[in-house]
Parts: C-alpha cells; structure tokens; sequence
C-alpha cells in the first residue's frame, strides 16, 4: 500500500529524516516510534505531501507522492497531532467541509457523515459549534475529519497527545476499526505502552534514522527473551561491569553509575544474578524485575530513555 | 461541487457565525455619514447641504448700493440658502440676535453709498450668533466676499454710478430731471467699457462661437436641440442617443447637492479597505488553528486554498460594498437610478483593489500582529491623502498631488461621478482601470509571497 524508499530530508546542515525506508500493507497498522525530534512528523509531513523529500521516494498504490499529486492525496487521510477543527461549525459541517473537499457530495457525502459521526460518538452533538466541545470531543473529531472520505491510507501524528485515558481508548477502537475495514495506518507516537498496543509493526525511529523495524515481539527479542531487571545501588558502572562478566545468564542493556538495566535468561536467572551480585560488595539499594519491552529496546539501541 | 466554492462558502459561514466585525465595519459608513450628512444636510429643504441661515440686516444707508443689495439678495437661488430679515431699528435687531432668532447681524453704516463711492474706507459690523458655531462662520465668509465684491465693483464701476447718482439726483420729486436718452447712452457706454475687460470672469458667456465638424452637426441634429431646452434636456437626449437610459436619470434627478452621496463614497473606501485585512487575516487565523495545513495536505493544496482566500476577501468587500449601495439608496442617499454598469464596475474594482492591497500586504507579513499595523497605517495614512477624511478640495496643493497614488483617491472619484453627477460606465473607465491594475498587482506579489512561503513548508 504505502512504501518509503530511502527517504531524506535536510534543512541546510540539519538532518531531519535521514535515508529511512519502510512499507506497510493493506489494513496494517504501521508505527513510528520516537523521541521528540526524531524526525516522525517530518516523515509524515513529507508523505502527507506538505513538504518536498531532499531525495527518496513516497509511493502509495505504486503512485509517487510529490506535493502537487493530488490524485494521491485523495486517497489519504492526514490528522495532525494538534485538533485542526472549525471551532464556529458543527460536527456535522465540518465533516461535510472536509468530505466535500476530497470529492464527496449528495447522499454519499451525507450518509458517510453520519457514519462518522456514530463512529466517533458525536451524534448527539453533532449539531453544536465545535467550540462547546470537551477537549476528548475535539480530538474524537480531529480524528473523525481524517476519516470521512474512506481513505485508503490514515496519516496520524501523535493523535492521543494530552488526551485522558477513556477518550485514548475511543481513539484506538476507532483507528483499529478503521484498519479492520482495510485502511492501512501510518501511526507516529512516543507512548511506548500505546505502540505495543495498537501496531502490528513498528519502526523506532532516532535523529532522524530507523534503528530497528519489526512486530513488537521482534524489536522485544532484541533485548532477549528473559526478564529485564534494573538494579540500583551505590555501585559505579565500571564495578557493574566488573561483577557481572562472564556470567552465563545476564547481558547488560544499559549500565551507568548507581544503576544497570540488565537482560536476564534462563530459568532461576535473575535468583542466580542477585546472590552473585550481593556476593561481591556491591551494595545494592533496590531491584525491579520486568518482562521486555519496548522500551528497554528503545534503550539498548539508543543509551538513554525514550523521554530524554 | 468545486473545491474553491466549498471553501469561500464554509469560510462565509464561518464569518456569518460571528459577524460582530464586519457588522461594525459596515455600520462604521453609514452611521459617519449619517451623522455628518444630518448635521450639514439638506433637511432643511435647502440644496447645499446647509440650513438655511438667518442674517438680520439693517440698513442705516438706505442709499444706491443698500437698495442694490436688498434687490439683489432677494432672487430664489440666494434665498434657498440666506434668509435676509431687513429689520429698521438696530436695537430690534439686536435683541433678536440676543434671542438666538438669527445666526448673524449684518450692519450697514451710514453713508455707506457715498463713502465707498468717494473711496473712503467703509465698515460692515457683522455680530455673529455665538451659541451657532458654523453657521456664523459661513456668514462671516459671505460678508467677506460681499466686501471684496463691493470694492472690485467700486473699483471698476465707480465713475458710472457715482454719474448715475448724479443724473437721478432729484428725479423721484421732478420727473422733468431724468435725463435725456443721450445722457442714458454715454453712461451707459462707460459702463459697458469699464466691465469689458473682465467680463469673461465675471459673466461667463453662455453662448460661444466655435468651429463644428459635420459630427457635430449631425449629433446637434440628432439630438433635435431647439432654443426652448435646458441642459438637461440636452443631456438626456445625448445619452438616450448613445444607449445610456440610466444618466437621463440621474441626471435629471440629481439636480440638487446630496451630501450623503458624497459623504458615503469617503467614508465608505476607508471601511472597505480594513475590511479587506478581514478576509485574509483568516489566513493566519487558519494557520493558527492548524487547518490551513490540513487544506495544503488535502486535494485542494495550496494554490486553491490560497485563491480561496483571495476570493473570499474579493466577495467580502463586494457585499460590503453592495450592502451599503443599498441601504444608501434606501435611505435616499443615492439616486436610485445611477448607471448600473458603471457602478457594478466601479464597486467590483474598489472591492480588487481593497483585496489586492490586503494580499499584497499579507504577503509580507508573518504575524496578525504585524499585519494590521501595516494595514492600519497604510489606510489611515491613504484616508487622509485620498479624500476620506478631508475633501480632496479642503487640502494644500502638495498633499492634493499626493492623492492618486491612493486608492481612497480613485475609489471615491469614481463613485462621486456616478453618484453625485450622474455619469455612466464611460466616465468612470478611468479610475476602475486604475483601481483594476492595483488590486491586480497587490494580488499577484501577494499570491507570490505567499505560494512560495507556504511551499516551502514553513507550516509543515
């Protein structure tokens, strides 16, 4: 449906999408999982048409994507990470505008404006100005706008930014929803818990570069298959080192003074890590025991948390 | 439906919704005009657009000139302006003046006659109404050109009437006194030699010879001209012959000075063109709000939506411009049956023009805050020079140079020719193609600056 063929974009010395490349089928939802700054809305940006790629290509359907090919705007959706509503119209006249605009008229245009509006749970107030509306409502719509036209392929830009968990989830029924009617998903985010939970596929995304791509379950694998223990204590990160070398079970994820996030395998694993490691004078202050997930990928392939 | 439509419609909604600012603009015209127009107005029956004003007059002369004044003062044309109440005793007059009954109190002294005709020195006492603060003034300014009158007069007629003086001296009591034919004649021919030279400037000829074409003839012929036809009459069968129905009218109904057909025109460009800056002002709002983004990624991209744009503000200053069209005629302030076609053209090119500069000016600008401080002091400052603020007529020669490079100056230049003297499509090609070629100009930089800023992605 969609492919990104070495996509860069440089603004003078600046690098801020950097030879990425990805495709993602019909019906998938595709993630793009980042720090601020990664160099997600400039994709989006550049795959939505308003900005020119430096080099690279966007191709959707086997149609290249350039700021002027309307014919492929057509088929996509784009919600912008801020609500892009008008707050003097209702629902219902905005949905119309925004269908309208992609060239749907008559009942077509009417019929589907009802469907979005039950879809996104406004029916009730679809007749109100969108200014009287919670800020969940406006995100709901924001969300529902890019939708109205049934487009082939949905461009979201951290669309649950500031938004409180029940209208997160109604967000996440409706783009999973969507999917499931064969729309495929371009999703940026810097939740991790909200990417593992909604993509099928993922591609962690740093300065502008992909650092790894795969199911969630893949990028997991990356850290290993056992659980994730952080220790902290009065420790430096050369004496970590020291303790832990050669042992059969453990592999560093990442390890700084006074703590180490540690990939442990294997059955009574972590029992065996935590008696050698009260066994050689480290002093140990605390441990938390987890299984794997995105973000300790996210810290073994970058050394630091995805909120830095 | 096409994508430029939807947008100018759901923008109009969108201001229809909250319409307090374009309510105050429209209503910022008429509420100045009328205010204005009411003050100096032709309520009062009178056709200057000022009431008709009351000068007490007393006359301690009673001589030639004083009897000339009260002749002269009494025709219509001066009596549709002054109402000249000739009161005998001066102290009646003053007391009416201290009851507020007339806006001045003009004196003539004794001797009046004879000191102007020996060349002495006269003075008029002129006593002005002080709870009145214009009136009295227009007053003073006619007792001024009464005097400059009277000392030209003098100046050039003051042998043939102080010979006159002489000649009747006498002729009321003895009839056999008046003088002979050949004394009238002789008198008569100084007279007529003294006013000679200046008669091209004090009575301009109401009939010249000229050389004609044949065009003319034939034109004089069409028009079936005879000696009984005003020039109304004239004007009438000359724009029938060239097609134009709509000038018979106006100019045979607006024989009369409107100072609301000339008021609304000033009043009427300064609004227009801040209205202008309403309409694309909706460009950073929307830039704001994050939907003109979402427009750019849409189908329409960012040629259209900004011709949307450009096309609302055009549509905006031309209702505008309609809506006050019509509740000036409403309100009787605009002849109804001015030149359709030249008006339609003449508001379709203000309202350019007010988009052009606006465009022009967002262009440039990167914030609301920046552009409506530029616009501000573009139009005040064009207000000033181009007649909406000052009459063009009221203002020194350096500032009256300055005016065509207004629109103010074309805009209202064109409007007053068809509202205030009834001209038609023809004469007003002019100043629309002027006004034309500025909001043409202002709306190509304009769309320039702006195609390339938002190409470029600076929203992205």
């Amino acid at each position: 449906m969609i492919r990104v063929d070495d996509l860069k974009k440089t603004y003078g010395q600046h690098v801020a999408v950097d030879g990425i490349s990805f495709q993602a089928a019909k019906g998938e939802i595709f993630g793009l999982l980042g720090p601020n700054g990664a160099g997600k809305t400039t994709t989006i940006s550049i795959i939505s048409g308003l900005l020119e790629a430096t080099s690279g290509t966007v191709t959707v359907d086997g149609r290249t994507m350039s700021p002027t090919a309307s014919s492929v705007k057509k088929v996509m959706g784009v919600v912008p990470q801020e609500t892009a509503l008008y707050e003097e119209l209702t629902a219902r006249e905005n949905l119309r505008f925004w269908g309208g605009l992609y060239d749907m008229s008559g009942s077509r245009l009417k019929k589907r404006v009802g469907e979005v509006l039950e879809l996104i749970g406004l029916i009730d107030r679809s007749d109100d100005a969108v200014k009287t509306y919670s800020g969940g409502m406006k995100r709901r719509l924001n969300l529902g706008l890019g939708l109205v036209h049934e487009p082939r392929l949905l461009l979201l830009d951290e669309p649950t930014v500031g938004v409180d968990p029940q209208a997160r989830l109604s967000i996440l029924d409706v783009i999973r929803e969507a999917a499931r009617n064969g729309t495929t998903v371009l999703y940026t985010t810097h939740y991790m818990q909200e990417a593992e939970e909604l993509c099928q596929r993922l591609a962690i995304l740093d300065h502008g570069k992909i650092l790894a791509e795969g199911t969630v379950d893949e990028l997991k694998k990356m850290v290993g298959e056992g659980e994730i223990v952080t220790v902290r204590g009065s420790f430096t990160a050369q004496q970590m080192h020291q303790a832990l070398e050669g042992h059969p079970h453990v592999h560093a994820v990442s390890l700084e003074d006074h703590q180490a996030m540690l990939s442990v395998a294997g059955d009574g694993g972590t029992a065996r890590l935590l008696q050698d490691l009260l066994g050689q004078d480290l002093e140990v202050n605390g441990v938390n025991v987890q299984p794997p997930s995105l973000e300790q990928v996210f810290i073994k392939l970058t050394g630091r948390e995805l909120r830095d | 439906m096409s994508s430029l439509v939807l947008m100018v419609a759901k923008d109009l909604r969108r201001r229809l919704r909250t319409p307090v600012g374009l309510i105050v603009l429209l209503i910022f015209p008429l509420a100045f005009a009328g205010m204005v127009g009411t003050a100096f107005g032709p309520s009062s029956g009178s056709g200057s657009g000022l009431p008709v004003i009351t000068i007490l007059m007393v006359d301690h002369d009673e001589d030639l000139l004083s009897n000339a004044l009260q002749n002269a003062t009494g025709n219509e044309q001066f009596s549709q302006q002054f109402d000249l109440v000739w009161i005998e005793v001066e102290d009646e007059a003053r007391r009416m003046m201290d009851n507020g009954e007339a806006s001045a109190l003009l004196i003539l002294p004794e001797n009046f006659t004879t000191d102007l005709l020996d060349g002495k020195q006269v003075t008029l006492s002129l006593v002005k109404n002080p709870a009145e603060s214009i009136l009295p003034q227009v007053v003073e300014e006619m007792a001024g050109v009464l005097g400059v009158f009277l000392d030209t007069g003098v100046r050039i007629l003051g042998e043939p009437l102080k010979m006159a003086g002489e000649m009747f001296d006498g002729v009321e009591d003895d009839s056999s006194l008046f003088p002979d034919n050949q004394a009238l004649v002789a008198l008569t021919l100084q007279a007529a030699t003294q006013i000679r030279p200046i008669s091209r400037y004090v009575f301009p000829p109401a009939m010249v010879f000229d050389t004609v074409s044949e065009n003319d003839v034939a034109l004089a012929t069409l028009l079936q001209a005879s000696p009984g036809d005003t020039t109304d009459d004239l004007l009438r069968r000359q724009a029938t012959a060239a097609g134009n129905e709509e000038l018979t009218d106006a100019a045979a109904d607006d024989n009369g000075f409107n100072i609301f057909a000339v008021l609304l025109p000033m009043v009427s460009l300064m609004s227009i063109l801040f209205m202008g800056d309403n309409g694309m002002r909706d460009l950073l709002a929307e830039e704001k709000a994050g939907t003109l983004t979402r427009q750019f990624a849409s189908p329409a991209g960012v040629g259209r939506v900004l011709a949307g744009k450009i096309i609302l503000t055009l549509v905006i200053c031309s209702a505008a411009m309609l809506i006050l069209a019509v509740v000036g005629m409403a309100l009787g302030w605009i002849s109804t049956s001015i030149s359709l076609v030249g008006s339609v053209l003449q508001v379709g090119a203000i309202a350019l023009a007010a988009t052009g500069m606006s465009s022009f000016i967002y262009g440039f600008a990167r914030s609301h805050r920046a552009a409506a401080t530029f616009q501000s002091a573009l139009v005040m400052g064009m207000s000033m020079l181009g007649g909406s603020m000052v009459p063009l007529s009221q203002m020194p020669d350096f500032l009256k140079a300055m005016a065509p490079y207004t629109i103010n100056y074309w805009g209202i230049r064109g409007l007053t020719d068809l509202t205030v003297r009834g001209l038609g499509v023809a004469d007003v090609l002019q100043e629309a193609g002027v006004l034309l070629l500025i909001g043409l100009l202002g709306m190509a930089i304009g769309w320039w600056r702006l195609s390339r800023r938002y190409a470029l992605g600076a929203n992205a």
